[in-house]
């Protein structure tokens, strides 16, 4: 879909990543790590003032992983992960921060270089399957021209692997349908050539900003499914941008929680789930209902609502729905702590979460 | 167009059932047929089945789960739970009377008895009336008190859904996701309704606000009593919330049943690819879980399958499914299943029967 704005047809020789070098290269540095955001801001100035949706945050990206994303609407996730591309528009302003893509600071990139990474090294698919691809083109058009611009395919080339990429992200038909408009497709199968988009020139990230919300449960499935698939096929690191705890489970290799534009807590998704250090993250799992298992009288529920962007306390965001919280976290913001190896948690009292156990810490009471 | 067949009042639910109590609201037969114009002229003419012959029964004081994907009917029959859509065919029996087919003024007195609250609360409430305005509006319009006696009642029903007294003078926008979903819900209860008709009402919801809006629920129902059918496609909150539960594919009902029975052993496969679908919020758990994934799409109602709606993504489909269509059965364990091999399903709680079928086959090893 990016690709598809940008007319220049000279591309910068580094754009082409289509080589069989890739997985070796991956071996090579599989331990190291892909994406270095550090600090990253960003500030929307509006009439209400200066809304802080992303607060210096920082996270790494190896080689080959998959990050989830976690937070509420207005935590900053989506915010935060556009402006890796320099996607937040106006009065949208990224005002700090860095974020180095092997050598390359993402956030420094201006013109030609920032058009050869968009669509190449790094892509991108969105929520809405249907307004991110253009209505009037075909869907050959549209899935075509990141290879004609990045790989510098000609329109045989491009068009045969085209064809060979909606195969593999399980379009019937591929023959049939790669001439058709995005609205005779359904949502399922939009999202499917969006995948097929994104992954066209074999990107080094793959950044997917809550790709299953629109559609139903059992198409969910099948998305995750083939976006594990093809990322693990190519090598491509997965930034997944989510509010479903489940789906957190079912993809993720290591989880970061936002909360009121800051990571609150990152970790392995395993001991994330098993040894929350945040009461938000405790929070969260505590309030989703089971699919199995006993049904509580009542369901824990973190009482209040998300902090207004525009108005962040001084302290800790989440100090007012907090049933932890006291004076410090009222007066002073925690900083973020590695609480276990690659863990980190962003409270004053992560040492009394962590030693919960089966104990609730949301009581269920009004 | 609306040709109601007659029901007695006094017909007995269901030919042979032995049941104690008659339910406070039964549907028998619903249908609601949408005639949809094609071609040259809009002369070719296309009935699209939305509901195609549904029965339920909603017992007093208990909640009712519909689920299903998006397309399977369920909000079309929700609205015609409370006629806003009037059927095509069938009878909704609510304390002996029939109101399939009323006339305005029957369906006055209806709506008093069978309230609704809607999936968007920004959409759903008027953005130029307070909050106070919006509750009051259904007394006002019902002429059951005085503007002065709706004023108190405002309060008292404000209280009831935890809104604090002096939001009555706010408007819809001066409010939370959560807090204008408790307004739809106290907007609801103003006419003391014995049903309450919820369509998606968390889904606009953020997970930690969630939880609070489900434990108001559960709240009101034990205070008052009140009924509720509970429309959504988030099995885990029909899960708690629900004590019957009916499942919805391509217009007509596939499997209901105590809530229990539906979780913890589902007799019809779609049952089974649905709750294999959500995804458990337990990396551990969902490690081990067997990968069931559901192919193809729903297809469109306007041109079902022959024989069983759900034969073409079916995993254990036979010659047989396309040939006859299984009706509701009942099964031994208080459920209800339209499957013909249903039976072949029994007592083996979440994982499938294993069958020669190779798509199955295929289905699993993914």
């Amino acid at each position: 879909m990016l690709a598809t704005k940008f007319r220049s047809r000279n591309g910068p020789p580094n754009a082409s990543s289509l080589n069989h070098g890739n997985m070796a290269h991956l071996m090579q540095s599989e331990k190291n790590t892909l994406l270095s955001v550090r600090d990253l801001s960003v500030e929307f100035h509006t009439a209400r003032g200066v809304v802080k949706a992303v607060n210096s945050v920082s996270l790494d990206i190896k080689a080959g992983e998959r990050l989830a994303i976690v937070g509420e609407s207005g935590s900053g996730k989506s915010i935060m992960s556009m402006s890796l591309l320099q996607l937040v528009q106006y009065p949208g302003r990224i005002t700090s921060g860095s974020a180095m893509l092997e050598g390359t600071d993402l956030l420094a990139l201006k013109g030609k270089k920032l058009r050869a990474v968009r669509g190449s090294k790094v892509t991108m698919i969105f929520q809405d399957p249907m307004t991110s691809l253009n209505p009037v083109l075909r869907v050959s058009e549209q899935l075509i021209a990141p290879m004609r611009r990045h790989l510098h395919l000609g329109q045989r080339e491009a068009k045969e692997r085209g064809l060979k990429l909606l195969a593999q992200v399980g379009i019937p038909d591929a023959e049939g349908n790669f001439n058709n408009y995005p609205h005779e497709l359904s949502g399922g199968m939009r999202q499917r050539v969006l995948i097929a988009m994104a992954m066209a020139c074999s990107p080094r990230l793959l950044i997917a900003d809550e790709p299953t919300t629109a559609l139903d449960v059992t198409i969910q499935a099948q998305i995750i499914e083939l976006l594990a698939k093809v990322s693990k096929e190519e090598g491509s690191s997965v930034l997944f941008v989510t509010h479903d705890m489940g789906l957190v489970a079912r993809f993720a290799d290591r989880v970061a929680v936002m909360y009121g534009g800051r990571i609150i807590e990152s970790g392995p998704t395993d001991q994330m789930f098993e040894n929350p250090h945040h009461p938000y993250t405790r929070g969260l799992l505590e309030s989703i209902p089971s699919i199995t298992g006993e049904r509580p009288e009542r369901l824990s529920q973190i009482e209040g609502t998300p902090p207004d962007l525009a108005f962040l306390p001084k302290g800790c965001s989440f100090a007012d729905r907090c049933p932890l919280s006291d004076e410090v976290c009222i007066e002073t913001q925690p900083a973020s702590l590695t609480v276990a190896s690659d863990h980190t948690a962003a409270c004053h009292h992560s040492d009394v979460v962590a030693s919960l156990g089966e104990r609730r810490l949301f009581d269920a009471e009004n | 167009m609306q040709k109601t067949e007659a029901l007695s009042p006094t017909e007995p639910a269901d030919g042979g059932d032995a049941q104690a109590t008659t339910p406070l609201l039964r549907v028998r037969g619903i249908q609601k047929h949408f005639a949809s114009s094609q071609g040259l002229f809009r002369r070719s003419h296309r009935v699209v089945r939305a509901v195609d012959g549904v029965d339920l029964d909603i017992e007093a004081g208990k909640t009712l789960g519909l689920v299903g994907e998006s397309g399977c009917g369920k909000t079309t029959l929700g609205r015609m739970l409370v006629r806003l859509d009037s059927p095509t065919s069938g009878g909704i029996i609510l304390d002996g009377h029939n109101y399939g087919a009323a006339t305005s003024h029957e369906l006055k007195q209806y709506r008093q008895l069978v309230q609704m609250v809607f999936q968007d609360p920004m959409a759903s409430l008027d953005p130029r009336m307070t909050i106070g305005q919006s509750i009051s509006e259904p007394l006002t319009v019902m002429r059951i008190c005085t503007k002065k006696e709706a004023h108190k009642r405002v309060h008292s029903l404000m209280q009831s859904v935890g809104l604090p007294e002096e939001m009555a003078n706010r408007y819809p926008h001066q409010l939370s996701g959560g807090q204008r979903q408790r307004v739809g819900i106290a907007r609801a209860l103003a006419l003391e309704p014995k049903v309450i008709v919820l369509d998606e009402p968390t889904s606009a919801l953020d997970v930690s606000v969630r939880a609070q809006v489900i434990n108001l629920l559960r709240d009101l129902q034990r205070d008052t009593g009140i009924s509720f059918v509970f429309i959504s496609h988030d099995l885990s909150t029909v899960r708690y919330i629900s004590h019957e539960v009916a499942v919805m594919y391509l217009g007509t009902i596939v499997e209901r049943g105590p809530v229990d029975q539906i979780f913890e052993s589902p007799r019809h496969p779609y049952t089974r690819a649905l709750l294999a679908a959500i995804p458990i919020p337990d990396p551990r758990k969902e490690k081990e879980r067997q990968r069931y994934v559901l192919t193809g799409e729903l297809p469109s109602p306007a041109n079902p399958p022959s024989g069983c709606a759900f034969r073409t993504r079916c995993p254990i489909v036979t010659d047989f499914c396309a040939e006859s269509a299984p009706q509701l059965e009942r099964t031994e364990d208080g459920g209800y299943v339209a499957c013909h091999f249903a039976s072949l399903a029994k007592s083996e709680s979440g994982s499938l029967p294993v069958f020669t079928d190779v798509r199955l086959k295929e289905s699993i090893q993914q």
